[in-house]
């Protein structure tokens, strides 16, 4: 083998290489979980529409929009509704509803 | 330069041509795919926020109007689709969570991506769907 075949072989081994490795698809792919909260979030405004509001309400609406979604919901750190042992929460939400005449805090945590 | 070695560097030269042929259409094939999805999705992320936050189908955000009902009117539906430029399958759905009462209309394919949100109308609580 002369050099100068030595150097062709480098040249095309960097060639195909560079094929292989540098061409990546641009476009990340949609991670839909991050749209589920701005739906969530439109979803628990309508509680402010109604003018009697119970825990049982906010699970609902919940459990509408997240049919096959695992979450769970507390209210004041107190568990209402949900997956009781969930484990690997990605995303949690804080939403603050009038519930009988006072103001609680709703804390949606979702695997 | 040797015979052999000219033939050597066509052989890579032809290889290496038809690597990159080879790799950039299925590049574009694959992008087309994923634009069309991205595109899919956007266009029910539209459809969902213009339905439940935009006049005239909605007051503020989630407190629909009588105007949104409208839309499971079959021509009324039908020009909504024409002018948001729409071209995948759609349907769009309201239920009452309260007395299950449901409006639809459209229809959808195999994958489709899938919209939710609970919105007020006259006193009660209605789910509303977007499939697209």
């Amino acid at each position: 083998m002369n050099s100068i075949l030595i150097f062709e072989i480098i040249i095309a081994i960097t060639v195909t290489l560079f094929i292989f490795v540098s061409y990546t698809s641009p476009i990340a792919f949609i991670n839909i979980k991050d749209f589920i909260y701005e739906d969530l979030y439109a979803s628990l405004i309508s509680l402010n529409y109604l003018e009697n509001v119970s825990e049982a309400f906010i699970c609902n609406i919940i459990s509408n929009v997240l049919p096959n979604g695992s979450y769970i919901v507390s209210i004041n750190n107190t568990y209402v509704c949900g997956e009781e042992n969930l484990t690997n929460i990605s995303r949690s939400l804080e939403y603050l509803a009038y519930i009988n005449g006072s103001i609680v805090n709703v804390n949606i945590l979702i695997k | 330069m040797k015979t052999i070695e000219f033939l050597l560097i066509i052989t890579v030269t032809i290889f290496l041509l038809f690597l990159f042929i080879n790799k950039t259409n299925s590049l574009i094939l694959l992008n087309k795919e994923i634009y069309k999805d991205i595109e899919r999705f956007y266009i029910g992320r539209y459809i969902i926020k213009l339905l439940t936050e935009a006049h005239p189908y909605a007051s503020g955000i989630c407190n629909l109007t009588t105007d949104f009902f409208n839309i499971f009117n079959e021509s009324e539906f039908l020009e909504f689709l024409n002018r948001n430029n729409i071209l995948f399958p759609m349907e769009i759905a309201a239920k009452n969570i309260y007395d299950g009462h449901e409006y639809k209309i459209g229809g959808y394919g195999i994958e489709y991506y899938e919209f939710r949100r609970i919105c007020y109308y006259n006193g009660s609580l209605w789910l509303i769907t977007v499939r697209v």
